[in-house]
């Protein structure tokens, strides 16, 4: 026998012991807690050389018995007690016989043998790897028909329990507190999602835009998760997407995956933890080039990746760039047909960076990439280019001429070669505006080339375009008649979503990468408004404005100083139809319509003014009003239907003198009719009397 | 002014509504939200349609776009009166929710719907003129209701033009670039493939992006599409304007002036010239001419000399 360790446990055991508590729990801090065991990770966590499943089985032996005796746990019940009766700053010592109890919930499946329901069969096999046919049935029936499995039930109760009691220094629990069905539920339900769907499930996060929109509730979340991993596997396990339509595992499945949701760091990571980046692959069609591009992601630091492309070795330097979405790379291989067809894989410090190979790409311009680059799938009403590989370039081309709108082309031949090989195909200028078109393109294209035409990004219902206010306040307040439009997930094969508009209006919409425009069923009152789909229930809210009190961002920032655009801060020569040296017309404002119109200038004398065309572009419009320059004399007096006006020009002393006979009618009409008080309109008033009485 | 049965395809006046409400923003983003306005109205708009609209829009003085950083800003509310209109203004910039009922308050208000071309045919805002029995009266309403009084907007803008002129030294195209040269002898200007002989413009592609580089006596500078084009039209002493006469005030001749399409004239020189009339330029599909109207002459030789151009004048 081993020597003893720990509450008299065997140093073997305690080797398990540590090692899977340093899996589940360490750097775990308020973070959900799945305890998966499978042969893969035995291998991962045993030393070269060690037999994992024998190893383990063994050390476990050691503290269970399975020599047919009724009580298998004392042994390991009586450590737990010491543990418990401690100060219990560590995990408790029954982590190997509760990952033993997970392998065996997660070799159910691995053959006919072990029908799904006899779980215990499993875990007897697990604990006696060479043992025989009556052997492993003894321990399967002393689990089962003796219930001996009753104690670890309690040994996953316990440590369920010791979890919430350390309030997140361990992690979070996502043991169920009472399983639904059976005892075996506890093993189950960390048996559902293994490292690398956990992996898998950032990216889904990472569609979901949770930061932006908030998570889902349990049962939404599975609902679209099922839509999403559709036909297409997106790096989960066969497993994972097949127990996904299990009811009797969903009790179990949905607050898990809720809760990596909710605990989520926005971080898409591998299986191995490192952060998945993606190798895109970027074109400059005027220059005929093609290189490769990876976007940076939040709180990624610089790495130093290595990886191969048939048999030549690379190792590139990615640097963050704080002014570009793109890592700053020096390194990376040239994009040349064999790197398109077997895809490429380069590993860092902290990072895998990936191009996984299709048959079919679609690009969309990248300011920051500097050229076309590709995408995940394909948007509506976005300019495209998109890439055929040569086996299914006429499936392609037959597919843009249903589809896409009229403008398209095929870049020639010679540009393409340069940039990426013989045989491959290059379209450009393809926008896709038409949904039916689109349906019925997508409907015709063979199943392994359509499993590689991706549409839509979102992985839930989502708002897109629409017309927001306070953008960076609140998320989801839009201007009456610019609400916003509806995006749904699109799966692999045509779904109908029932949509419904505040609680009371429903319709049933083909999901298509073509927003539902809900403007259009407007007008909306002022408030909140809710749409349902896919389980979510989404609230925008409907303003007039963005309100008196706010100033939006940005306004006026922009300005022009010595011909050149300049930013805010700098004295603005011009700005919209504001400048710095306001030129006020020197003229006044004279009424059209007049019987008769004098300039008068300092000595009385009087010029007939006649009223010029007016303008003809504002013909719509009256024109009421012409110009009089201010420097065409002191005054104008125009005589209307009823009385006289007199209108001063620019100030200047009277000075009468030498008035012909026409001059002096008008001065007579105008000084008879004009009512004013003004001071200079009374001098000359006065300079006409004395020059009338001097007659 | 559009033609009968046509109907607006996209809803300007919210969009302008919307920018002055948001303030600032991305071109890419705003583009993708005027496309998304046009949808609205049943018209799918053409990429370039687009970037059309809001060209238009900085043109006529409601926003600025700084396209190289791919930024807009709209511009504070704004009134330009317009040369021989009788004290006429025109609003420009910001046009928060309210405006215009506020202004309707306290000055008389036209509104006008601008016409749309077959090389624009998404509409513009509704143009508003603002008119008082004053200048003084006009300034002192306007202010009252938060906009700023501009005077004769586009006879001040006029005058601050900067003369046109090649940027700064630039290196010769590479032998990898793609070049394309403008034809010197064709009417209209077009690129063709290859280096021009002598001085010259050139197009090269940078990241996917058009960008210009002129020869001029033999040096090579940085350019833009419009400086570019202006500047060899005027080396190669090609005429590109011209001024009709179409009534006299007291200021002098005021007409229309006519520029040859393809040779788009610079921001703020379009700027002084749609402030003429308060409304965007206007496109003459049989004679291939943009069309700015009520122009006064001196403007229009202020905005011909700024672009090295001899003002032509018709009868």
């Amino acid at each position: 026998m081993s020597d003893r360790g720990e509450f008299g446990l065997p140093l073997d055991y305690l080797e398990w012991q540590q090692r899977f508590a340093s899996e589940f729990f360490a750097g775990r801090e308020a973070q959900p807690v799945v305890m998966f065991v499978d042969r893969d990770d035995l291998s991962r966590l045993s030393e070269p050389g060690e037999d994992p499943l024998r190893s383990l089985s063994s050390a476990v032996r050691q503290v269970v018995r399975t020599d047919g005796r009724s009580s298998m746990f004392p042994d390991i019940r009586l450590a737990e007690s010491m543990w418990r009766s401690g100060d219990r700053s560590q995990p408790p010592p029954t982590l190997p016989v509760l990952a033993m109890s997970v392998l065996a919930a997660s070799e159910m499946r691995r053959d006919a043998k072990g029908a799904r329901h006899n779980y215990y069969i499993r875990l007897a096999a697990a604990l006696l790897p060479d043992g025989s046919e009556a052997e492993v049935d003894s321990v399967r029936h002393t689990l089962r028909e003796q219930g001996e499995f009753r104690h670890v039930a309690e040994m996953w109760r316990q440590i369920h329990q010791w979890l919430e009691d350390s309030d997140g220094a361990f992690g979070r629990s996502t043991i169920p507190e009472s399983p639904d069905r059976s005892r075996i539920g506890y093993p189950l339900s960390q048996a559902l999602i293994r490292r690398s769907d956990r992996a898998a499930l950032t990216r889904f996060f990472d569609r979901l835009y949770l930061d932006h929109d908030g998570t889902p509730s349990p049962e939404a979340l599975l609902e679209l998760l099922k839509v999403w991993t559709r036909h297409r596997s997106r790096g989960f396990s066969d497993r994972f997407v097949e127990v996904l339509d299990e009811p009797e595992v969903q009790g179990y499945l949905c607050p898990l995956i809720h809760d990596l949701a909710v605990a989520w760091d926005g971080k898409v990571v591998t299986a191995e933890g490192l952060r998945r980046l993606e190798l895109r692959l970027t074109l400059d069609l005027e220059r005929g080039r093609a290189w490769w591009v990876i976007p940076s992601t939040p709180g990624m630091p610089g790495d130093i990746v290595s990886g191969t492309v048939g048999a030549t070795s690379f190792t590139a330097l990615l640097t963050p760039d704080r002014y570009n979405s793109m890592f700053s790379t020096e390194g990376l291989p040239a994009v040349t047909p064999e790197s398109l067809s077997a895809g490429i894989s380069a590993r860092g410090e902290h990072c895998v960076a990936q191009f996984r190979p299709t048959q079919f790409f679609a690009m969309t311009d990248s300011p920051d990439a500097g050229g076309w680059t590709s995408v995940e799938a394909i948007q509506a009403y976005e300019e495209h280019v998109l890439i055929a590989a040569p086996e299914v370039r006429k499936t392609v081309e037959k597919a843009i001429k249903r589809a896409a709108d009229p403008g398209w082309r095929r870049l020639g031949d010679r540009v393409t070669e340069s940039m990426l090989g013989r045989g491959y195909s290059v379209y450009h200028s393809v926008v896709f505006s038409d949904p039916e078109a689109l349906g019925q393109a997508m409907d015709t294209l063979p199943a392994r080339l359509a499993s590689d035409v991706h549409l839509g990004v979102t992985a839930r219902p989502r708002f897109v375009l629409g017309l927001p206010l306070h953008r960076n306040l609140s998320p989801n307040t839009y201007m009456t008649g610019g609400e916003p439009d509806l995006e749904l997930p699109v799966g692999a094969e045509a779904r109908d979503v029932e949509v419904t508009l505040d609680r009371d209006r429903s319709q049933v919409f083909r999901a298509t990468i073509f927003p539902i425009q809900f403007s259009r069923f407007g007008p909306y009152s002022f408030g909140d408004h809710t749409i349902s789909a896919d389980g979510e229930e989404l609230t925008f809210v409907v303003k007039e404005s963005s309100g008196g009190a706010y100033d939006p961002p940005g306004m006026g920032e922009l300005s022009w100083q010595d011909g050149r655009l300049v930013p805010a801060g700098e004295a603005p020569a011009v700005c919209g139809a504001w400048t710095d040296e306001v030129e006020d017309p020197p003229v006044v404002l004279a009424r059209r319509g007049s019987l008769e119109s004098w300039l008068v200038d300092g000595s009385g004398r009087t010029t007939p003014l006649a009223e010029p065309q007016p303008p003809t572009h504002l013909a719509e419009f009256p024109s009421m009003y012409f110009e009089v320059r201010k420097d065409s004399g002191a005054w104008l007096l125009q005589k209307r239907t009823a009385d006289w006006q007199a209108v001063e020009l620019q100030p200047t002393e009277p000075a009468f003198g030498g008035l012909t006979p026409t001059d002096r009618s008008v001065w007579s009409e105008a000084v008879d009719s004009v009512t004013s008080d003004n001071a200079q309109w009374l001098s000359y008033v006065a300079a006409w009397m004395d020059a009338s009485r001097e007659r | 002014m559009s033609p009968p049965g046509w109907t607006p395809r996209v809803n300007a006046d919210l969009l302008l509504a919307w920018m002055s409400e948001t303030g600032s923003g991305s071109v890419r983003d705003l583009r993708q939200r005027i496309a998304w306005a046009a949808r609205a109205a049943d018209y799918s708009p053409k990429q370039h349609e687009t970037g059309r609209w809001l060209r238009d829009i900085s043109t006529l003085g409601h926003a600025e776009v700084d396209w190289d950083l791919g930024r807009w800003a709209a511009t504070p509310s704004s009134a330009a009166v317009l040369p021989a209109s009788g004290g006429t203004a025109v609003l420009a910039g910001s046009r928060r929710v309210g405006l215009a009922e506020r202004l309707e308050e306290l000055v008389s208000v036209n509104a006008m719907s601008p016409p749309v071309s077959d090389d624009a045919p998404l509409a513009m805002p509704t143009a508003l003129f603002v008119q008082a029995d004053s200048l003084a009266e006009l300034r002192t309403s306007l202010e009252a209701a938060g906009v700023r009084y501009a005077g004769c907007s586009a006879r001040s803008i006029a005058k601050k033009l900067q003369p046109i002129q090649p940027g700064a030294s630039a290196a010769p195209p590479a032998r990898t670039d793609a070049v394309e040269q403008l034809l010197p002898g064709s009417a209209r200007p077009k690129f063709a493939h290859g280096l021009p002989k002598g001085d010259g413009l050139c197009r090269i592609s940078v990241h996917g992006r058009p960008s210009y580089l002129y020869r001029w006596n033999g040096a090579w500078h940085h350019t833009d599409h419009a400086t570019g084009i202006l500047l060899d039209r005027a080396n190669r002493g090609v005429d590109v304007i011209r001024f009709r006469a179409e009534r006299t005030t007291a200021h002098g001749r005021v007409g229309v002036l006519f520029v040859d399409q393809g040779t788009p004239l610079p921001p703020l020189q379009a700027r002084s010239l749609v402030l003429c009339s308060g409304l965007p330029t206007q496109f003459g599909n049989s004679a291939a001419t943009a069309i700015y109207r009520n122009v006064p002459e001196d403007i229009a030789l202020l905005v011909a000399d700024s672009i090295h151009q001899k003002l032509h004048v018709i009868t």
